[in-house]
């Protein structure tokens, strides 16, 4: 009942579902679908709860796992390997000014591809010129990126990160349209034995979980906080605390010790749709 | 069996720990310290003194926490010199007995200013911390007693910038606050509040205290161990208003200065180091305040659009003219705005005076006339607005001491204008009159809050104007009416809209309407006027009497 409570908070966040078509005799492959939406969960209005919070994921991995045993086989050239399509431009500008004081800045952000070059120059001197080159990306405008991987255990992975916000929402893409990959039952004869059953995570690490808007229940208002010494140390810790409870509920893989070992959300067996 | 605590069960605890250090926190939740705040960001959490070794923390999480060279992380001590913790704490503020109006510290977090407050509950953590911690320090203190600032000096053993609010009229600086700043380490400023503010509390960390703080933490370094700052000094700062507003913030500071008794003590003007300084120019503080030293510092942004001119003055120097000096200031001041002066030696029955003199208009400017001081119970009278012929006045009181209610009474019943220095600012070197002199004062007046005095002054000029009308108009003569009742006084009230100043004239929106009393049977109406005043005379631009009134 308690670790319920735990597991609720974590499903209030995301929803996994992931189906594929069901084989059959003469159906030996089929595309994997895998529908993910992003929320932020509201947790703690049950009345033993001593707080309520918000919270929401800043980045997450999606990983497609097939177990040792399972008599399947994924075909490496259908795994979605999302190299958006975009368009780049550049614009140079040269300024020249007798100002006192001048800064230029010139940025260059690659989100999709992971790579945030940047670049910035300050001059204060009189009588400068200075030159700015800014690289501008047009693309369609998607509010998450996602990119393929593959984890340390060989499984295919999609990393989904957030795009002009900080925090994930909403689907990052279209699951009917874009199956993720395709695999095919490897059994000799298809009619006997059991399916052969994928299984679909959802991984994030423990500084990707944002927790706020913690409101102590039992003194409600930010009064007391505000005469507070402690309040700033206080709040962090509460953070620390559901963070670390949140963690444990999920299964957590590796050391506890070890800052980037991941926390499992969700895990769930694809499903043979007839 | 007992039912299963809640998970979220042990932040309770926390939040009613009485501690704030992580490792502690961490241990009441019941959790492993070395893993319990992976993840977490620790932005804006207090870390000084905290041992935070063993657990986990990397230096992303403490991007924005509070720290000095005593808190501990795994990585090396020497990243984390007091120079690195001094850009996360701008400084630290003790007020011994508390700040009575907590909340307006906002007012320096408005500003962009990271601060810690402590009082004399947290003294020892204040000690604790001020003894690894380089920064600005600043201890304000409410009315110091005898010794009060050694003993803290004493105490604390580092340089400290005393920031001591005085209440009321000077002239309260004795001995003992002298030897009390030379003996302590740091300096002592002394800021003066207003009386009237009476039994509420000082405006702590807004206003002056504010401003210093601000400006004091941008020039820390060079404020502390410059020796052209004496160990004791009294700061003034203010913003001016209207078309020459460096003069004007210079008249208030002359206002205030002249109010606590310091002026003619020598002072050292604050100038803004990043504004090309002309030696040769003469400035209006120069001419008010004789030659001040100059001292450039850096100015914060937040006070760039609130303090036009900043005084520190060193009320420890004997030389003092205390006599002339106001007259000295006022005669440079006037100077300084080209008006013509003359010293008149003739014998006056009103004493030694000068004569100030325009294309055609001619005064005598006294100063040695002592104010009169305001009696308890000093009420003005009710009624009728007196007559007074403006144009008669040829005598000008000049006094910084002159409050509105004696300033009305003395021009009501003693036909003796008092000005202030401030009232010469309108008035241009050619056509100076006393409509020049009375469209400043008009300034001052409309924006008091003495509503009866405010009523009163507006009221006998408005009789004045009117009777020199000529062709009158309905409305005017129903005015005029209604000011020359009998009991004008006890059913109106004036109040004044916005101003709008030009280098020439100043134009007025003015709203004369009735109190409805006992008395009256009938509803008063509310007239709405506008006023145009230059050096020529008082125009009534508008004037709206409601119909019904007209019959």
């Amino acid at each position: 009942m308690n670790q319920d409570n735990r597991k609720r908070a974590l499903s209030e966040v995301v929803s996994l579902d992931a189906w594929h078509k069901g084989f059959t005799l003469k159906q030996s492959t089929a595309s994997l679908h895998v529908d993910i939406a992003f929320s932020t969960g509201r947790i703690g209005e049950e009345a033993e709860s001593p707080v309520r919070f918000q919270i929401r994921l800043k980045q997450a991995e999606v990983v497609v796992i097939v177990p040792p045993h399972e008599p399947a086989k994924i075909a490496k050239s259908s795994v979605r390997r999302d190299a958006p399509e975009k368009e780049m431009k550049l614009t140079e500008t040269h300024r020249s000014s007798t100002k006192k004081s001048i800064v230029g800045s010139a940025k260059a952000k690659l989100g999709l591809a992971g790579l945030i070059p940047s670049l910035e120059t300050t001059g204060k001197h009189s009588c400068e010129t200075s030159s700015d080159a800014s690289v501008k990306i047009v693309k369609n405008l998607h509010s998450m990126a996602v990119k393929q991987i593959q984890t340390a255990d060989g499984d295919y992975a999609w990393e989904i990160k957030p795009v002009g916000s900080g925090f994930l929402d909403g689907r990052p893409w279209n699951a009917k349209k874009q199956p993720r990959l395709s695999f095919s039952d490897t059994r000799p004869d298809r009619d006997k034995g059991i399916e052969p059953s994928v299984r679909v995570e959802l991984r994030c690490r423990r500084e990707d979980l944002e927790i706020f808007d913690i409101v102590n229940k039992e003194k409600i208002g930010f009064i007391e906080a505000a005469t507070n010494h402690f309040a700033n140390q206080k709040m962090a810790a509460a953070q620390a605390l559901i963070r670390t409870r949140l963690s444990q509920s999920g299964l957590l893989t590796g050391d506890i010790n070890d800052p980037y070992s991941q926390i499992t959300i969700c895990a769930i067996i694809a499903e043979g749709d007839l | 069996m007992s039912k299963p605590k809640h998970w979220l069960a042990p932040i309770t605890d926390i939040f009613s720990a009485s501690t704030g250090d992580l490792r502690k926190l961490a241990l009441i939740a019941g959790e492993d310290p070395s893993y319990f705040y992976i993840g977490t960001s620790l932005k804006g959490t207090d870390l000084r003194g905290q041992d935070l070794r063993g657990m986990n923390i990397s230096r992303a999480q403490i991007d924005g926490a509070i720290i000095d060279c005593k808190t501990r992380f795994d990585w090396p001590a020497e990243d984390n010199t007091p120079d690195n913790a001094r850009k996360i704490l701008e400084y630290t503020i003790m007020a011994p007995n508390g700040l009575r109006n907590f909340p307006q510290s906002q007012d320096l977090e408005r500003r962009g200013l990271n601060f810690k407050l402590f009082d004399i509950n947290t003294e020892t953590e204040f000690i604790e911390t001020i003894r690894t911690y380089d920064g600005p320090i600043f201890v304000i203190l409410e009315n110091s007693t005898k010794g009060m600032i050694r003993n803290y000096s004493d105490k604390y053993g580092r340089d400290i910038v005393y920031i001591v609010l005085k209440r009321g009229d000077f002239s309260f600086l004795t001995e003992r606050d002298f030897n009390d700043a030379t003996s302590a380490r740091g300096k002592v400023v002394v800021i003066p509040i207003p009386k009237f503010l009476g039994a509420k509390p000082a405006p702590v960390f807004s206003g002056a205290v504010g401003d210093l703080i601000a400006l004091f933490c941008a020039n820390w370094d060079s404020i502390i161990n410059n020796e052209h700052i004496p160990p004791l000094s009294v700061f003034f700062r203010s913003r001016g208003n209207g078309t020459r507003k460096i003069e004007d913030a210079w008249c208030r500071i002359l206002s205030s200065v002249q109010r606590s008794d310091l002026v003619g003590y020598p002072g050292t003007e604050i100038v803004d180091k990043d504004v090309p300084f002309n030696h040769d120019r003469q400035d209006v503080s120069d001419a008010i305040f004789g030659k001040l030293s100059k001292l450039q510092l850096s100015m914060p942004g937040s006070l760039l659009t609130r303090v036009d001119a900043a005084l520190l003055i060193d009320p420890s120097s004997p030389y003092r003219n205390v006599k002339t000096a106001y007259e000295n200031s006022v005669i440079g001041l006037l100077g300084f705005l080209d008006l013509k002066l003359l010293r008149d030696d003739a014998p006056h029955h009103l004493g030694d005076h000068w004569i100030i003199s325009g294309q055609n208009h001619k005064f005598n400017l006294f100063f040695d006339e002592p104010p009169p001081k305001p009696m308890a119970g000093t009420t003005l009278p009710e009624g009728r607005v007196p007559y007074i012929d403006f144009e008669r006045f040829h005598d000008f009181f000049v006094s910084e001491e002159i409050g509105d209610t004696t300033a009305v009474i003395e021009i009501a019943e003693n036909n003796r204008l008092w000005v202030s220095a401030r009232d010469f600012l309108a008035t241009q070197a050619h056509d100076l009159s006393i409509w020049s002199i009375i469209a400043q004062q008009c300034r001052r007046i409309g924006r008091s809050s003495n509503t009866a005095a405010r009523t009163m002054y507006f009221a006998m000029l408005l009789r004045s104007t009117l009777s020199s009308i000529v062709d009158s108009s309905p409305d005017s003569i129903i005015l005029e009416d209604i000011l020359s009742a009998d009991d004008f006084l006890n059913n109106y009230t004036i109040k004044c809209g916005k101003f709008v100043v030009t280098t020439t004239d100043v134009t007025l929106a003015a709203q004369i309407y009735g109190q409805p009393s006992a008395d009256t049977i009938e509803d008063l109406p509310r007239i709405s006027i506008q006023l145009m005043i230059n050096s020529i005379g008082v125009n009534i631009i508008k004037c709206r009497v409601p119909r019904s009134r007209l019959g």
